[in-house]
């Protein structure tokens, strides 16, 4: 199981307040209440619900309720950069899962998790509704279509280059299928190489869709 | 400002662009437009157009639809059509500007073809293409030629006409008109829309609500999504005109629009449209001096697909979680809030003014006995043109599938269509000349949904498809009643033993048995509907199945534990590329020398295969 981590909340109640009466402080309007601290906070901190509870006179039971039922919240504190995969019908059958899986391993985390230097969310989404042109990556809001696996490791470097972030080491975590001695030296000669031969020969990968 | 006024101006407005002096360049600037690129050439036109030395005006528009053809790219010059660019990068945008803008070099192998009128040498008319020949637009009739952030676009191009006819009609015989017209419900249902009206109308309350629901959750479809980014304007006018037929001369009216949150630029789009129709007085106190009040709210969803069930949507509108009531309670008596409540999706809204404006019998004219008008599809999945288009009912999938469609994608074999999403079913290849009603595909085993229509070939297994569906309704039961919540997961868990090639014979014979459970003893369409994906993939694929369960193995190389990957030694050349991009080290080998890849770290995912240049790379 996950440990609980302990976080700092930093909750401006003042902004609370000022959401909840900008709903005319109808409980009616929980949701888009909701929605709006979790703009703010890309979470629901535990004391802006209780806020809510006490200001629109509700039980805590159905703010929990409502704040469970949605995917849209999330109780759990994101990272700063929220990578989003698509796993619509079309994305599905075009390698979305795949392209999940290789996030995983190049972040070393599984999905709705955040990575330990709290960058990266990983999450992925019913349908964004730009199927043409799946296999569909959303990375802080930017919707990128025609992805594959093999740009997974580009497209987390191209956001780190942007946000300024070292990079983390080659691979978060190996694989399970990975044995341990195979990790020795392997991961850093692969690296090496692979921004060799990408230098060198600018390699596109043939289109092939399975 | 009156009417007339108004239509005047915006025409006016609306023309001179047409016939503007200088250039205006439209950017297909919808979601999927910029998820293929759109919103960077928007950032770089700027600044190339003044290295040029051009003035021209950039106008970002909706989707007209080929999708598969995006970003999209419209230059019209002084004079000259409207001439549509197709797949437009960086690059070749700097072509176009050069060539085309300043020195009028044509180049026709980038376009695609010319919106609207007019012709030019060696660019067909977009309107042949072979995508677009078959189609006819009711819903989508605006759908990128307009600036969807204009509501004069909308009303030069005969928008809200309708409303201001409806206001002089009785509100009885919109109901009448709309009844004979025979349209159905695009959400998925098919009831008919006239019928839905007229009850709403009929029962007591002081306030009836006119509900738009935007939460297209059918993952591989987004029809309304377009519709919304795209032509606003259309869905409001439309909710206007039910609003007035439904409660004037019985009681007040409001209207709520429930999109998804996946859909942010929609949400903004509808935020502007409704903005703009409440300043010309569309909307609000006293509509066009009818003495008529309405007023439309956007609620955006919580994400959760079983929020496009319609009880389910309202008690979500109420601020509570989305879960489905019991059915012999009907919206019409007892919906929001436990008042009089209309329901209906953006495309059925949509429809509205056309049939105000041309009459019931020209729509009753189109389409088949039971299904009358067109209706909006979304194919996608392995078809070469993949987009949105909008047919008249009775189409065969054929159609759809090679003319439409342009064939499969890389010449190889169809195999099925799924429609109706995770409620629907898949179509075989046999029965590819099924014409596409609301009547026949629910005869067939499936059902029309909202219009998601995706193609697949020889490369997809239908026991995946079926557990991905099955998946997708596990996460999103709402958990209220035990068929569904508990069903559903054992039939998951089923079907993953079967790809995973655990599953055993009685396994298929279980599956339909608790199938028919589901189908019989859960409370909503959603529970109802969710073994549709695998009851037609047992009928019709059946043999797949059994291949699963005896062979242990998945022709079409899917399922990840049936299928292991390696190199033809005669293809390989030893280049390397597997070994760099093997994630596990797999794939391994001397230069310029066969390489292998070592089973017991394969951890197939696959990307072997994407990357050899040379096919080296078999799945078995």
């Amino acid at each position: 199981m996950e440990k609980a981590i302990k976080v700092k909340e930093d909750v401006d109640m003042a902004f609370v307040d000022e959401v909840i009466k900008r709903w005319y402080s109808d409980q009616a309007y929980l949701i888009p209440i909701m929605q709006d601290i979790q703009t703010k906070y890309s979470y629901l901190p535990r004391a802006a619900l209780l806020e809510l509870q006490e200001k629109l006179n509700l039980p805590l039971v159905r703010v929990s309720e409502v704040a469970t039922f949605y995917r849209a919240m999330s109780l759990k504190p994101k990272g700063r950069h929220q990578i989003h995969v698509c796993l619509g019908t079309a994305c599905h059958l075009k390698g979305g899962p795949r392209i999940v899986d290789e996030f995983k391993r190049n972040l070393g985390v599984e999905v709705d998790q955040t990575t330990k230097d709290n960058e990266f969310t990983l999450q992925t989404v019913n349908c964004v509704g730009a199927c043409a042109l799946a296999p569909v990556v959303i990375i802080d809001g930017n919707t990128m279509g025609r992805q594959e696996p093999v740009k997974v490791r580009q497209l987390i470097a191209k956001v780190r280059k942007a946000a300024g972030i070292e990079p983390a080491p080659a691979k978060a975590e190996p694989s399970q299928a990975e044995p341990a001695k195979a990790k020795g030296k392997k991961p850093a000669r692969v690296a090496k190489k692979a921004a060799k031969v990408a230098k060198k020969v600018s390699v596109k990968p043939k289109k092939r869709k399975r | 400002m009156d009417f007339k006024a108004i239509q005047e101006r915006s025409r006016k407005e609306y023309q001179d662009r047409l016939n503007s002096p200088t250039p205006v360049i439209y950017v297909g600037a919808a979601t999927c437009g910029l998820a293929a690129g759109a919103g960077e050439l928007l950032k770089m036109l700027p600044s190339e157009l003044e290295a040029l030395k051009v003035k021209a005006e950039v106008v970002p528009v909706g989707c007209i639809g080929p999708c598969c053809f995006e970003p999209l790219v419209d230059v019209q010059k002084p004079g000259k059509p409207r001439v549509s660019f197709m797949q437009v990068n960086p690059r070749k945008l700097k072509t176009i500007l050069e060539d085309y803008l300043v020195k009028d070099v044509m180049h026709p192998e980038l376009a695609l073809g010319i919106v609207g009128e007019g012709q030019l040498d060696g660019v067909p008319p977009l309107t042949e293409h072979q995508m677009f020949k078959g189609q006819m637009r009711i819903a989508l009739r605006n759908c990128g030629y307009m600036d969807p952030h204009r509501i004069e676009d909308y009303i030069a191009r005969g928008g809200y006409i309708a409303l201001e006819k409806a206001l002089k009609m009785k509100p009885e015989e919109i109901v009448d008109w709309v009844k004979k017209s025979g349209l159905r419900g695009r959400g998925g249902g098919g009831f008919g829309t006239g019928r839905k009206w007229e009850s709403v109308r009929k029962a007591e309350g002081d306030i009836r609500y006119v509900l738009c629901n935007g939460d297209e959750g059918d993952p591989g479809a987004f029809m309304d999504r377009s519709t919304m980014e795209s032509d606003p304007h259309a869905i409001i006018e439309g909710m206007i005109i039910a609003a007035y037929a439904i409660a004037w001369g019985k009681s007040r009216a409001e209207g709520y629009m429930y999109v998804r949150n996946e859909y942010p630029l929609a949400v903004k789009n509808l935020v502007l449209a409704l903005e703009q129709a409440r300043k010309m007085g569309f909307l609000g106190k006293n509509i066009m001096g009818s003495g008529f009040d309405f007023e439309i709210r956007i609620n955006r969803g919580g994400g959760a697909f079983v929020c496009g069930e319609s009880s389910a949507l309202m008690r979500s509108l109420e601020g509570k979680s989305g879960e489905p009531r019991q059915k012999y309670v009907h919206a019409s008596d007892k919906g929001l809030w436990d008042k009089p409540t209309n329901l209906n999706n953006v495309e059925t809204y949509a429809c509205v003014p056309e049939i105000v404006n041309k009459g019931w019998e020209w729509f009753s004219s189109i389409g088949t006995k039971g299904s009358k008008g067109t209706k909006v599809f979304s194919l996608v999945g392995k078809v070469s043109h993949s987009g949105l288009v909008e047919v008249p009912m009775g189409i065969t999938l054929r159609e759809m599938v090679y003319t439409i469609g342009g064939g499969i994608k890389g010449g190889k074999k169809f195999k099925a269509v799924q429609t109706g999403g995770p409620s629907g079913g898949v179509i075989p290849e046999s029965m590819i000349d099924l014409q596409v009603d609301f009547d026949e595909l629910t005869r067939v085993g499936s059902m029309m949904g909202s219009g998601g229509m995706i193609v697949m070939d020889e490369g997809d297994c239908m026991v995946d498809v079926a557990l991905y569906y099955t998946r997708f309704l596990e996460g999103e039961a709402c958990g209220k009643c035990v068929p569904c919540r508990e069903g559903v997961r054992r039939m998951r868990q089923i079907l993953s033993r079967i790809t995973e090639g655990k599953g055993k014979m009685e396994d298929l014979a279980l599956l339909e048995e608790l199938g028919r459970g589901i189908q019989i003893g859960s409370l909503c369409g959603l529970g109802q509907s969710a073994p549709a994906p695998m009851l037609s993939t047992l009928k019709y694929f059946r043999k797949e199945y059994e291949q699963h369960i005896l062979e242990k193995k998945c022709y079409a190389g899917v399922c990840a534990s049936l299928i292991s990957f390696m190199i033809d030694p005669e293809k390989c050349d030893g280049c390397h590329l597997c070994e760099v991009y093997c994630p596990t080290a797999a794939a391994r080998g001397e230069k310029k020398k066969v390489h292998k890849i070592n089973p017991e770290l394969c951890i197939k995912c696959g990307i072997c295969y994407d990357v050899c240049t040379r096919e080296a790379v078999v799945k078995k």
